[in-house]
């Protein structure tokens, strides 16, 4: 661990992991907790080059950036201790591996009792880089998530996130994926209701461009025991050019007393809305890059209250 | 002695290989106001729509002069900023660009300097004019807006952009008795104060109630058949026989 002038970052680079000025106060107070262990076995028989613990003691906002410079398997745990209010923003990005492959990352998150996270994934690959994300999410009783989510891609990126939610939890995802110069980006969200009074809602925003494709699959599954329990699926997407956006709404409904919606759509950007804007004065170039932007940015934002997560919910 | 706005000399257009407009000629001068009339399917939106530049639109031969200069090739962006504006027939709803966004986009293009407070402002103080809910500026691009609704937030895009030439695709219809006046209102007091020029296409002769064109032109299957500067000729023509009679 080296200590370098980050604030509330923690780096991991290549070998390296470093921690920002206010992470080490943080640690020094006992606010927060970290544990770094190097070589440990893993998820589905990998072997990880780091397994990074967080416990988040107190309420804290902090972030992780992860910069993908060599293809190194990392997980990571975190703890969110009961009553806990925390808000956690995690940032991929890939540098000169055009072409490479990276290995999995696992990130298993502990949602304790009356807790609630703010989370941000945000990548952003502006290259032929593949890689896989598998995030595990446990929530207990009476805890809150709320996750935004916000890829960028023209390399081929693989997700998926399993949510389990205990009494009264309440998940809320809210999901922008663009994938450009012919990525391709594949979503699998599942979410399990195990208890009554759950409440889930995922809003998926689907947007892509030169060839590119989006895939996402949501399940949700609500259990025996997940009576007065609500979900929410909404999935939208647009094509900006030739591509193709596959939405695969899923719902397994075990118990009775629950309310469940889904809707799905997409749309093309039409000829018509073109003409519409340029005869305001936008170019057709312009057009797109509004539309992108807005598109990716819009409505549903979760995360309230902290207007740098706010800020940092819009794709650019 | 006033100058030439607007010149289309001999111009045929076709949609998907069919032909709409046939051998239109027109002249605007600054400051004027012409009507067109005539019934649906006779072509005049897609006369405005070939003035604005719309691609779909296929100028077979013809050209169309701006203020002298040639605007045949140019594309409808360059056109809106060389100072065209058209107000739709229907403007389409789009979702995903939030209207406040768009307004100050528009804005800003052409006053950079404003900061964004003053452009809401201004916005909102349109709006008021116009009788426009505010909450319309938090949704998509005329998203789920009523008829007259539409209509009026072309009225206030139009202000903001400021334009010249001022083309106006039945702007009567989906306005109530009030929301008209106030309408013709402004478009009075741009024609007379601020010398602006409009082109107003209609089917509905009742707008005459509202407002003195210079010159009205009558359109029947892609042609002008008839222009005059006499209202009360044309008046009486359509209440006697509609179309009907200016067909010879």
């Amino acid at each position: 661990m080296k200590n370098m002038m980050y604030g509330d970052a923690i780096i991991i680079k290549g070998n390296n992991i470093f921690l920002g000025d206010k992470i080490y106060r943080y640690l020094n107070k006992k606010e927060l907790d970290i544990k770094i262990e190097e070589g440990k076995e893993g998820f589905v028989d990998k072997k990880y080059k780091y397994y990074l613990t967080i416990n988040f003691l107190t309420n804290k906002d902090i972030q992780i950036v992860q910069i993908y410079d060599s293809p190194y398997p990392i997980r990571i745990d975190i703890n969110i201790e009961n009553n806990v209010k925390s808000s956690l923003r995690y940032y991929k990005r890939a540098f000169n591996l055009d072409g490479d492959s990276l290995n999995d990352s696992v990130i298993n998150i502990n949602l304790k009792r009356d807790t609630k996270l703010n989370l941000i994934n945000d990548v952003n690959f502006d290259e032929k880089t593949s890689c896989f994300v598998f995030f595990r999410i446990d929530m207990d009783k009476s805890s809150e998530l709320n996750l935004f989510e916000k890829i960028a891609s023209k390399g081929n990126i693989k997700e998926r996130i399993d949510i389990a939610l205990k009494e009264k939890a309440k998940a809320r995802i809210s999901s922008r994926l663009y994938s450009y110069k012919e990525g391709s980006i594949d979503m699998k969200y599942n979410v399990i209701h195990l208890m009554p009074k759950t409440e889930s809602k995922i809003v998926n925003k689907a947007l892509v461009k030169n060839k590119s494709k989006i895939i996402s699959n949501v399940l949700v599954k609500m259990t025996k025991g997940a009576y007065k329990s609500k979900t929410d699926i909404h999935q939208k997407g647009m094509l900006l050019e030739q591509g193709n956006i596959e939405f695969i709404p899923g719902l397994e409904i075990h118990t009775k007393d629950v309310k469940a919606t889904h809707r799905a759509n997409t749309t093309r950007l039409r000829d018509e809305d073109i003409f519409y804007m340029q005869s305001r004065g936008f170019s057709k170039k312009n057009i797109k890059e509004i539309i992108i932007k807005k598109f990716l940015c819009n409505g549903d934002l979760y995360v309230k209250g902290n207007p740098k997560d706010r800020e940092s919910q819009c794709m650019y | 002695m006033s100058k030439e706005i607007l010149r289309i000399e001999n111009l045929n257009v076709c949609i998907d290989n069919k032909r709409i407009l046939e051998d239109i000629n027109l002249e605007i001068n600054e400051g004027e106001i012409h009507s067109i009339f005539g019934p649906n399917g006779s072509g005049k939106s897609t006369l405005c729509f070939t003035i604005m530049g719309n691609p779909k639109c296929k100028i077979l031969s013809g050209r169309i002069l701006y203020k002298g200069k040639d605007i045949t090739s140019l594309k409808p962006y360059e056109r809106a900023r060389e100072g065209i504006f058209l107000s739709f027939q229907t403007p389409p709803e789009i979702e995903h660009v939030n209207m406040m966004f768009f307004l100050q986009s528009i804005y800003h293009k052409y006053k950079s300097e404003e900061d964004s407070d003053r452009v809401k402002g201004y916005v909102r103080d349109i709006m008021k004019k116009l009788q426009l809910r505010e909450s319309i500026l938090n949704r998509g691009i005329n998203e789920n807006l009523s008829g007259g609704e539409k209509k009026k937030s072309e009225i206030l895009q139009m202000l903001l952009l400021n334009p010249e030439l001022i083309i106006l695709d039945e702007i009567d219809t989906g306005l109530d008795i009030d929301s008209l006046k106030k309408v013709f209102n402004i478009i009075n007091d741009l024609n007379k104060k601020k010398r602006k020029t409009f082109i107003i296409i209609s089917h509905n002769q009742k707008m005459l109630h509202y407002i003195k064109p210079n010159k009205i032109h009558i359109m029947l299957d892609g042609k002008i058949v008839y222009s005059t500067t006499n209202i009360q000729e044309i008046e009486n023509i359509m209440e006697r026989e509609g179309y009907r009679g200016f067909r010879s």
